[in-house]
């Protein structure tokens, strides 16, 4: 296969994802970053790297034009988007065609139809293979048109952005009496994060599942899914934990979902990596509810079931070539868990940006981290709280929620406060265990509570801090000499009078 | 060195002594006692007889937080001797309308009079301590109701110096 230049049109995690896959290919990732991340891990990693701008996304990761001029630059002959950011703006797909590049992922046609919402009910509705929940057809503005036509579905509504991703500009609506001013909100909150103020509203299914089917296709005409993943564990409609095979739907669930997924992406010729989001209810019914047409966040779960890269096979089939195995060859082997790792604080879900001043990461059979950490590193204000995924695997369910403890336990993350307490509560959750949950789990099933130490632990806490202060105190002192109650009186005395 | 750990309303008692190149550790009023602990940075691991405790510490002043999977302890930890400046010069004591002497030591100057409405902070008097001059502070809003010493007096611990009565809260 002929060496290519490809960009990775992002950054963190997923970055270094992409470069990995690259180098295992033996094409040269090249970077982009913005001023905020010239230290970030991915540049370090790349062939080559160029700045694209200040800090907040809009002025660098966002900037199609600046993003193509370090293109040009760097002589790149592809673009891989990653997720997030520009992945799945049709307009950038059609500027990086036009200047003659390869983009890593679906037609602009593509992402326009299915990435667009309301476009992408309509084109489902129309294929019939997948069932809609009921919802407004169009894009609202108007908030005494949104509201007529929330009373037309029946409360509790849903409503979200039609440009949306990653839980903003949602907002669930009990009753009337709330509706406007949720509204608003929704509506504010959708035209900051994606410049797109633009909603549709949907029936809320009070309990669902969110199933997601991953699918692949290349431009010979064939299609594949990579079974599901149920993602219900989630907090401010983001997702936290993912899991493959979804322990709640039935093997006759799985094959209707997974069936009627490749056929709708057949159906609208569609080409790349590509996922399928449903609502399943108690009963097992399922619905349509979004695609994403990008990779996503949790695809190292199906990588780990089915053993195949999934970036890879985007590389090739962005460049035309087939994909390297049929619908016959994927099986899914085993169970994978990932998590999600937040810099935030566990007990209000906040963002937390700061200093990592220490960090180690798990390993092992069935362990795989995907992280852009390292000690020292800063995390900035501007993006996203992730800052690392671990994904785990086991023969069954069991095996890996185990091993997802062990590793978790393992995982050092220090500096900033990270959620990895909520994970490893949540793997004790009996709900969660059961497999049987929705996306109510947290919230309702699950509240995190603030572990207390054994006093066992507190005793050996308070001892290690006990000797941490002792160092500190004689630092840079000789011992021998220090160890006077005169020297260190005058010590202390010195140090307090400058405070 | 006397260290007091404050943590969740509870105080902590640790005394650690550095010779024949180990760590001692006395913990509350039990007797010392060696202990394994090895550090590298801000790495702690410690090694004791019900198994091996992993503790990344860090400390910024006297805030000092153990990092462990299953959630952060924050610890204030305070030197004895960093206690005892700090009361000497007024600080960290429980807030009482009424100053009592610390330590032993004189008192060198009286800067408040009798009657004076002082607030929150006010310095009231110098005293002399173990060769260093420490401000005595008011903790609380008030009018100066006795100055129980004289200038140049010797005062033990527990000599009560000045009494306060507190402003009534309007």
């Amino acid at each position: 296969m002929k060496q290519r230049r490809i960009l990775v049109a992002n950054r963190g995690e997923i970055a270094l994802r992409v470069i990995r896959a690259c180098r295992e290919m033996g094409h040269v990732p090249l970077a982009i970053y913005s001023k905020a991340d010239r230290s970030s891990l991915h540049v370090a990693k790349s062939d080559g790297a160029i700045c694209v701008g200040e800090g907040p996304s809009i002025h660098s990761y966002l900037d199609i034009d600046s993003v193509l001029k370090a293109a040009k630059t760097l002589k790149a002959d592809a673009i891989h988007p990653g997720y997030g950011f520009l992945s799945e703006k049709a307009e950038f797909a059609k500027a990086v065609a036009k200047a003659g590049l390869v983009f890593v992922g679906p037609s602009a046609e593509a992402i326009s139809t299915m990435g667009d919402k309301v476009m992408a009910r309509k084109t489902m509705e129309k294929m019939g293979h997948l069932p809609l929940v009921p919802g407004t057809k169009d894009g609202l503005t108007d908030e005494n048109e949104a509201f007529k036509a929330a009373k037309e579905i029946g409360f509790p509504v849903m409503i979200k952005a039609l440009a949306g991703g990653g839980g903003r500009g949602m907002r669930v609506v009990n009753s009337e009496s709330e509706f406007i001013n949720l509204f608003r909100r929704a509506f504010s909150e959708a035209q900051k994060a994606f410049g797109d103020g633009r909603v549709y509203l949907e029936k809320y299914v009070t309990s669902p599942h969110h199933v997601e089917v991953q699918i692949i296709a290349d431009s010979h005409g064939n299609a594949v899914h990579l079974f599901e993943r149920e993602c219900s564990v989630q907090r401010r409609h983001q997702k936290i934990i993912e899991e493959s095979p979804s322990p709640f739907i039935s093997a006759d669930t799985r094959k209707k979902l997974c069936e009627a997924a490749v056929k709708a992406v057949k159906d609208i010729g569609y080409v790349n990596a590509g996922t399928i989001e449903m609502l399943v209810d108690e009963k097992q019914n399922f619905y349509f509810m979004e695609m994403n047409t990008r990779l996503q966040v949790e695809h190292p779960v199906t990588e780990w079931i089915t053993g195949r890269d999934l970036v890879k096979e985007q590389i090739r089939v962005a460049f035309g070539e087939k994909l390297s195995f049929s619908q016959e060859d994927v099986k899914q082997n085993g169970h994978a868990i990932e998590f999600r790792i937040c810099a935030e604080d566990p007990d209000k879900f906040l963002p937390q940006a700061g200093k990592v001043t220490g960090v180690s990461f798990p390993g092992g059979i069935g362990v795989r981290m995907d992280s852009h950490m390292y000690r020292g590193y800063d995390i900035p204000v501007f993006y996203d709280s992730m800052i690392a995924k671990l994904t785990v695997w086991g023969k069954d369910r069991t095996e890996a929620i185990n091993r997802g403890k062990a590793a978790l336990m393992d995982t050092v993350m220090n500096g900033v406060k990270t959620n990895i307490p909520v994970h490893l509560q949540l793997l004790d959750n009996p709900k969660f265990v059961s497999g049987n949950y929705t996306t109510r789990l947290i919230g309702e099933d699950f509240h995190y509570q603030e572990s207390k130490p054994t006093p066992e632990d507190l005793r050996m806490a308070l001892i290690s801090a006990a000797v941490a202060a002792y160092g500190r105190e004689y630092k840079g002192q000789d011992r021998r000499k220090a160890n006077t109650e005169n020297s260190l009186w005058k010590k202390v005395g010195r140090e307090e009078a400058l405070r | 060195m006397l260290f007091y750990i404050q943590y969740q309303g509870q105080e902590y008692k640790v005394r650690v002594e550095s010779r024949d190149g180990q760590h001692w550790v006395a913990f509350g009023d039990e007797a010392e006692q060696p202990v394994d602990i090895s550090y590298y940075g801000n790495d702690y691991t410690l090694l004791h007889e019900k198994g091996v405790f992993n503790a990344n510490i860090v400390g910024d002043k006297s805030d000092y937080t153990v990092w462990r999977p299953e959630g952060n302890l924050n610890f204030t930890v305070e030197s004895e001797y960093r206690r005892i400046v700090g009361l000497l010069r007024g600080q960290n004591l429980d807030v009482e309308n009424n100053i009592y002497a610390k330590m032993p030591g004189k008192i060198t100057k009286i800067t408040t009079k009798l009657g004076a409405s002082v607030s929150n902070g006010d310095s009231l008097m110098v005293m002399e301590a173990m060769k260093m001059e420490n401000e005595i502070k008011a903790q609380v809003d008030g009018e100066i109701k006795n100055i129980c010493v004289k200038e140049g007096q010797a005062v033990e611990t527990g000599t009560l110096l000045i009494e306060i009565a507190p402003a009534t809260e309007s």
